[in-house]
């Protein structure tokens, strides 16, 4: 009789699978990137095409030279396979202005003179963040946001606000973002083009609100992330605001709610919150964790929106807080069921 | 009103037997009886070969209070003492042949039994906890001194996959059940006892309460759990049944409680009102490969294959073989054809491609791993000649789409692990220290409070087995007492 399968218990394993999970992220970035096209042209499809093909070579490649095996099994073997390198490609893609592929002064017509940027910041994003530190799981910060800071301060020119360029014959919206004049009556009037993604951004992921909460909703109902974490974000930046902004900047209450409703809806606020503060590894591990983690960012978010020196502070915010995650995790995990505080610990 | 505790997972339950009564199964013609069928000292043997011996006829005795008696299965001659292999030890076995008469010698029968006469019918009917861990019940119906038990929980809430054995008894064997809470209650001397059943038995739920009714019985209460594993283990039943905490490292006498499980219930009463020792027990026979899945009453020593011999599989073994056989003959007759016979070869193609969906499909129905208890927290063995014993809640023969095949791949840090934990640990870090051999590390993350529920290795999206992990940091923190 050929010989029994053993292993130590459980025998039976649940629906989740490190490749299932990336690709329900895959799945959930889908709205942001076709409200991407819609507002930002077709350009914006070449941009997520290229580094998704470079985060996958390059993670590939590195897997290959690692282990230093060149045959079919360490193929099936790399970690390239497990989809998370597509995810980082796309997220960094979704960060980036589609003037990128834009002939420079001429919004809209395509141009691959640039294209070598988003190569490099992949590249940095895969080789230098995630494989770097270990691959998967691994890295201390998130690798498409690491790159996106990156290429900020290499290619600084190409990487501010672009308008729109939408290709459904809305009125395009010029380049500056609501977060460089912080002005109350722009949002009471351009309210409905904020929601649905028409305004200018420096990252044309993070245009659409809607298309966003689209990713955030099934996101939360496949149970891929905690659906708490990205809420205490923008409920802490829309506290914080308040407090820094509104309060100080405001002549009536309804101008103060407008100016927290401007700082929830613009910028890369709601990306960040969804799809980049939930990233596995640069997060904490605990709800409690994750409490101060997410209060963190909104407050640094606040502080560098309003009291810094660039507009936008989103992918600052998070990375600040990735690097302090080892910290969160060595002193907030729970105390085990019937266990005392004062008799825990190994010393 | 369902209550709940913190964390668990819910697998598909997986029930398929939950509405198939109870039957006998047939005893073999061999048994093989182990001496260790719970946990503590092994019982000493008090027959010799050659002996004639009856259902219920006393076999070992137990060795110490921590042990229990062990009794005769069936009735007929003792061949052998031997060791046999059982689980991963040598455990004396006693090789008894059925002569199928099933002539029994059981104890004298107890009416109104006083505490003490209960107390000394369950040490001495050899009774331990049915719900699998097998600890000695007279042992535990005798706290130590100094505390009080104010309450009796009843354990029916059968939380694992597939086993279905606890909630047909409920159903089949309600009033023995509660006659057998009763002789414990009396032993114990408790008068608030409550039964906790998950709600995805409403109906043994529904039954119990009627027998309660009419009975009326004001003490006993069944309460509604919520369908959650692991709902059965102790720790987090009394915690739903009762808000109590369990501390850390004791027993749940520590708060006035006593948890049973409704199986051992059923066995007092047998032993307490018929006289009649534990040498059976309902098991669940279930699993992909097996054709008559259901409740039986089994006979301890029964060996596994026995089991299956009875209730069969859906395609045997020897079929995969017939049909290997003729590929290799289709293959032969292949390579004999010459290239100009093209139809020939064209038909003889056809006939091996039928052949061999056909023997995926049979390899598709067969058992690859034989589990004794639940798939989650159950033993799996390669060998067939192990026993059903006193604790054996089920046997299951699973195929290899129920089981997972997959190889673990490196952590992504979810963190799925720590929010279904029910002890609150943090399994990632206690697998990560136990990868590094830091013990002290492993420890400071809870790994000696961990039950090894399984929850964790389940949820798990990289299929890690922190399970192992954990069972690892356990031992090396016990062994080098850091």
């Amino acid at each position: 009789m050929e010989k029994l399968f053993v292993r130590t218990s459980p025998y039976i394993s649940s629906r989740f699978a490190t490749r299932k999970i990336m690709l329900d992220v895959i799945i959930a970035l889908i709205p942001c990137i076709i409200a991407g096209v819609i507002f930002f042209g077709w350009g914006t499809l070449i941009l997520i095409g290229v580094c998704c093909l470079t985060a996958f070579v390059s993670e590939f490649l590195f897997t290959l030279i690692k282990n230093n095996k060149w045959n079919w099994e360490a193929v099936k073997n790399s970690s390239a396979t497990d989809l998370s390198c597509f995810v980082t490609g796309i997220l960094l893609a979704l960060n980036l202005p589609a003037s990128l592929v834009w002939k420079s002064g001429q919004p809209g017509v395509i141009s691959l003179a640039n294209i070598w940027m988003p190569m490099v910041g992949t590249v940095f994003a895969i080789v230098f963040v995630k494989m770097a530190f270990g691959g998967i799981g691994k890295n201390f910060a998130n690798p498409a946001l690491a790159a996106r800071i990156f290429m900020v301060v290499s290619f600084g020119a190409f990487m501010g606000t672009v308008g729109t360029n939408n290709i459904i014959g809305l009125d395009a919206v010029s380049s500056a973002t609501w977060l460089s004049t912080r002005n109350a009556s722009a949002v009471s009037s351009q309210w409905f083009n904020m929601l649905i993604g028409n305004k200018g951004a420096a990252a044309f992921g993070e245009t659409s609100v809607i298309a966003i909460l689209i990713g955030y909703i099934y996101l939360s109902v496949r149970k891929v992330i905690d659906p708490r974490v990205p809420l205490i974000i923008i409920g802490g930046v829309a506290v914080f605001a308040f407090l820094f902004d509104a309060l100080p900047n405001g002549s009536s209450f309804s101008e103060m709610m407008l100016l927290v409703a401007g700082h929830v809806l613009t910028g890369g606020l709601m990306l960040g919150a969804v799809f980049m503060a939930t990233d596995y590894s640069s997060s904490p591990n605990t709800f409690r964790g994750n409490v101060i983690f997410a209060l963190g960012i909104a407050l640094l978010v606040v502080i560098i929106r309003v009291f810094g020196k660039t507009d936008e502070g989103v992918s600052y915010a998070i990375l600040i807080m990735n690097i302090l995650v080892p910290l969160i995790d060595k002193y907030i995990y729970p105390r085990a069921f019937g266990r005392k505080r004062a008799t825990r610990g190994a010393k | 009103m369902p209550t709940k505790f913190f964390g668990g997972v819910h697998p598909h339950t997986n029930k398929i037997t939950q509405r198939d009564y109870i039957s006998e199964l047939t005893p073999p013609a061999k048994v093989f009886v182990p001496v260790v069928q719970h946990i503590g000292k092994p019982a000493i043997v008090k027959v010799n070969v050659g002996d004639y011996v009856k259902v219920g006829t006393l076999l070992a005795s137990a060795d110490g209070v921590i042990s229990a008696n062990i009794f005769s299965p069936v009735s007929g001659k003792v061949m052998a003492i031997e060791n046999r292999p059982m689980g991963d030890r040598e455990v004396t076995h006693i090789v008894i042949d059925n002569d199928f008469s099933d002539n029994a010698e059981f104890l004298p029968k107890l009416t109104n039994p006083t505490k003490e006469q209960i107390l000394a019918r369950t040490a001495e009917a050899g009774i331990v906890g049915m719900g699998g861990a097998g600890f000695p019940t007279a042992a535990k119906l005798t706290p130590p001194s100094g505390v009080t038990i104010d309450t009796l929980v009843i354990n029916g809430a059968e939380c694992e996959p597939y086993i279905t054995s606890d909630h047909r008894i409920m159903l089949e064997y309600p009033e023995q059940i509660l006659k057998g809470i009763r002789y414990i209650a009396t032993a114990l001397d408790v008068h608030n006892i409550l039964i906790g059943v998950e709600e995805n038995k409403q109906d043994a739920i529904d039954t119990l309460n009627k027998v309660i009714a009419a009975n009326n019985i004001t003490d006993i209460k069944v309460v509604g759990l919520k369908t959650r594993y692991p709902q059965g283990a102790e720790k987090q039943l009394i915690y739903a049944l009762t808000k109590r905490v369990v501390p850390a490292c004791e027993l749940p006498s520590k708060v006035g409680v006593v948890v049973n499980n409704v199986h051992t219930a059923l066995s007092v009463y047998y032993a307490v009102y018929e006289g009649q020792p534990l040498y059976r027990r309902v098991v669940t026979v279930s699993g992909g490969a097996v054709k008559n899945k259901g409740n039986y009453w089994i006979r301890t020593g029964t060996t596994y294959k026995d089991v299956l011999a009875e209730c069969k599989t859906i395609d045997s073994r020897e079929n995969v073989k017939v049909i290997q056989d003729k590929i290799k003959e289709k293959q032969s007759q292949l390579e004999k054809l010459d290239k100009s016979q093209k139809s020939e070869i064209k038909a003889v193609r056809a006939e091996l491609k039928s052949l061999e969906k056909e023997l995926s499909t049979v390899k598709s129905s067969q058992y690859i791993m034989i589990v004794n208890g639940g798939p989650m927290m159950g033993a799996c063995t390669q060998n067939d000649e192990n026993v059903i014993t006193k604790t054996s809640s089920a046997l299951l023969f699973l195929t290899e789409k129920e089981v997972n095949t997959v190889s673990p791949s490196q952590c992504i840090n979810c963190g799925k692990c720590a929010r279904v934990c029910p002890m609150r640990l943090m399994p990632m870090f206690i697998d990560a220290a136990a990868i590094a051999g830091d013990w002290a590390e492993a420890k400071k993350y809870g790994a000696v409070d961990c039950i090894l529920c399984g929850s964790c290795s389940y949820i798990c999206p990289a299929k890690r087995d922190l399970v192992s992990s954990m069972k690892k940091s356990k031992k090396m923190i016990a062994t080098r007492g850091i």
